[in-house]
């Protein structure tokens, strides 16, 4: 039996519906709107005291889905924004991609006989084009650097020549279809990593690109390098093909493109460590020929300003990382030092400065951070700040309490990031003048590092597995691209 | 005169809504209790250790069920249309009514509108309620694991990590102009898709398929154009997929009105 449409009872009925589900949803749009502060992050006094807050400001963010957590921890108070459904904005955008990498290609002069000794290997399909692989011998060989810059053009330069005693296999592949075989030359046939690049870093100063070559070769030396002119992709396939592989011609490998020119090298240096954008011109991290690690700051004709030695070092291996920067004045690098042979990391420490008008005007080398633990990562600080009157830094580190996981005759160790330490450090001190707890909310984030890894409750799973920076870590936004970071 | 076409539609909608309500109700009644069983299941499992309820959400298919419920809820409120085919009294009762025919379809748009939304409140509501037991389920089967202090859920970060959630309550004008188009356009498809019989029925169904897509283009493509505002190509795609939704609804308007008229239904 169907009904016959009647006014009133069904329509208060429909009415009702539509009344309730129009509530339920406004409710929830309103919790959603009016719940952001429980995204606020929170300061606590752990110990020491609270004034020596002043003068820092530390800007950091949080990310649970579509609500960002902007804080700004400024003369000891936290200042909480929580945004909804905005794109991330001004993190890690310093990571912009930079490409180099070393080919040791046949020497010209050896080059035709290279190719007339040539035999076929194999071959590979790419993008629907086959590629036939040729394999020969050589001994005499180019070191071509290729520079791939961050806005798509590349350079390539000799940075020395290879002889080598023995023969060392060189490859090239050649397409079936002639108009695609410009880009190849015989090059050494390196296992991976291949040759290792010089290029430890590219800073921007004024709109130009400043290469920082660590080694150099036998024809280039050590030094912060201008790039003048530089190719794009089209410009590069352009290039005239003034060789033959097998049938096909060919662009010589060994022929460079672009150029640069020598901006600054320290007279005394044995090794460039890093370079950055610092002040109005560079910061060049340096080891010297009496192996003491220095800093040279350079203005942006090339002279250098302001000069300072950090400290001595023996044969071991230094890696120079930089913390998150706030402002172009102002870095802090984290010196390790690893064992030349194993790799194995000896001893860490940090150096803060400050550069004003070419000088450097703030100088710490934190001695608090050059303890035996601070090694050990989970003691090491994700970001450390100076403060405006440069006599003292901050330094945040992420908390992670113990866990262990039990199943049957299953055992593993886990750990539970829960909150952040925030530590002032007057210069020179090695004891905290202030510690802080922060907590951040949504931190119900446990993982592993091993085997096995703890969900986090939402999507991501350990900052040790290539996580997305930004989703439920605490991320810390630094100075653009244009005001000079790259590296 | 307006009022008159007002009681028109909300008396006729009112008697689509008591045509469908019983089935509403048992549709309602499984997605709650199938939603509440999976999360329960899946945050008792030791495979989802650790897994937040927004995740366990995600991955108990809550996100399609919901999506059948919604569509469900549409079918279910043009349940009068389906039985009015053929030579039946309810047939006869709607080609006899003394009102406009262009009532009889903005009628099932309003019920149709309705119950969609009863749905999306309902899963809303369940969220809510959901989120006390799955996480006390999922922390009791975590402190049995694992020795030291595990942090509590809260429910706020549920939510803003919760896929489906962010798209039903959205934060920017245009996300809620595209949740509101899509709700607008399936309240217009779907009761249009029964006015009609046959071959013509499978074509509107069709018509509706295809704005369906152009709806989850145009939710989708807005939340990633806010990501990625620089996306070659995007803006561009959202917009034609816009423009084909309005045609489309446009002509199943149309067409719907037009069967109406000539007295297709039956």
């Amino acid at each position: 039996m169907t009904k016959q449409p009647k006014q009133g009872r069904h329509t208060a009925g429909l009415a009702l519906l539509a009344l309730l589900s129009a509530l339920i949803w406004a409710g929830s749009l309103l919790y959603l709107h009016l719940g952001r502060g429980t995204l606020a992050f929170a300061l606590t006094d752990v110990s020491g005291d609270a004034g020596k807050l002043r003068g820092f400001t530390v800007p950091m963010l949080y990310n649970n889905g579509i609500a960002w957590s902007k804080a700004t921890l400024r003369d000891g108070y936290m200042e909480n924004n929580v945004v909804l459904g905005q794109r991330e904005l001004g993190v890690n955008e310093y990571s912009v991609y930079w490409e180099s990498s070393v080919d040791l290609v046949v020497a010209p002069q050896v080059r035709a006989e290279v190719d007339r000794n040539a035999t076929a290997v194999g071959g590979q399909t790419f993008d629907g084009i086959y590629y036939t692989t040729y394999a020969s011998q050589a001994s005499q060989l180019y070191e071509m650097l290729t520079l791939s810059l961050p806005d798509e053009r590349s350079v390539c330069l000799q940075i020395g020549t290879r002889k080598t005693a023995e023969p060392m296999e060189v490859r090239t592949d050649i397409a079936s279809l002639p108009y695609d075989a410009g880009n190849f030359d015989y090059v050494a046939w390196v296992p991976y990593p291949g040759v290792p690049s010089p290029v430890d870093s590219v800073s921007v100063l004024d709109g130009e690109y400043y290469a920082c070559l660590q080694t150099g070769g036998s024809l280039v030396g050590p030094g912060v390098y201008r790039v003048v002119e530089s190719l794009t992709v089209q410009e590069v396939a352009a290039l005239p093909r003034g060789a033959m592989s097998g049938d096909n011609q060919t662009r010589l490998g060994t022929t460079p493109y672009g150029r640069v020119e020598l901006f600054y090298t320290p007279p005394d240096a044995k090794r460039l460590e890093t370079c950055f954008a610092m002040g109005d011109g560079l910061a060049v991290l340096y080891r010297n020929t009496q192996d003491r690690l220095c800093v040279a700051v350079v203005d942006h004709d090339g002279v250098c300003t302001d000069q300072r030695e950090i400290r001595q070092y023996g044969d071991e291996k230094i890696t120079v990382s930089l913390y998150p920067r706030q402002s172009v004045q102002d870095a802090v690098v984290k010196i390790s030092c690893h064992d030349a042979d194993t790799d194995k990391e000896l001893s860490a420490g940090n150096l803060a400065f400050r550069v004003q008008d070419g000088t450097i005007t703030a100088w710490d080398l934190c001695s608090w951070s050059s303890t035996p633990q601070y090694t050990e990562s989970e003691d090491a600080a994700d970001i450390i700040v100076l403060n405006k009157s440069g006599t003292a830094v901050l330094a945040l580190f992420c908390q992670e309490e113990p866990l262990t996981l039990r199943d049957g005759l299953y055992q593993m160790n886990g750990h539970l990031r829960s909150s952040w330490r925030v530590a002032v450090y007057p210069f020179g001190q090695t004891r905290a003048a202030y510690i802080g707890r922060l907590d951040t909310v949504g931190h119900a984030d446990w993982h592993d590092d091993t085997d096995f890894v703890y969900q986090d409750g939402w999507r991501v799973v350990g900052r040790d597995f290539g996580f997305i920076a930004g989703v439920n870590y605490l991320c810390f936004p630094t100075i653009s691209v244009d005001r000079g970071m790259l590296s | 005169m307006k009022n008159h076409a007002f009681k028109n539609i909300t008396t006729l909608a009112g008697w689509y809504w008591a045509m469908a309500r019983k089935p509403y109700s048992l549709l309602c009644a499984l997605f709650a209790i199938q939603q509440l069983a999976m999360l329960l299941l899946l945050a008792a499992s030791k495979g989802n250790l650790g897994m937040g309820y927004a995740t366990l959400y995600m991955g108990g298919m809550q996100w399609t069920a919901f999506g059948f419920a919604f569509l469900g809820a549409g079918v279910l409120s043009a349940r009068a249309l389906m039985q009015a085919s053929g030579r039946t009294k309810a047939g006869y009762t709607l080609l006899t009514l003394p009102m406009p025919r262009w009532q009889l379809l903005c009628a099932g748009t309003l019920a149709c509108a309705v119950m969609q939304l009863g749905v999306v409140a309902l899963q809303l509501l369940l969220f809510f309620a959901a989120c006390g037991p799955v996480s006390a389920v999922s922390h009791a089967l975590a402190q049995t694991l694992i020795q030291g202090n595990l942090p509590a859920a809260n429910l706020y970060v549920q939510l803003v990590n919760n896929d489906l959630l962010v798209l039903l309550l959205p934060t920017r004008p245009t996300a809620a102009l595209a949740l509101l188009g899509t709700l607008a356009a399936s309240a217009i498809m779907l009761p249009c898709m029964f006015l009609h019989r046959g071959w013509r029925r499978l074509a509107a169904a069709a018509m509706a398929l295809a704005g369906a897509a152009c709806c989850c283009i145009l939710v989708v493509g807005e939340r990633y154009l806010v990501i990625n505002p620089n996306t070659r190509n995007a803006r561009g795609y959202c917009m034609v997929a816009g423009a084909i939704a309005l045609v489309l609804v446009a002509a199943a308007w149309l067409w719907g009105l037009h069967a109406v008229k000539r007295a297709q239904i039956v």
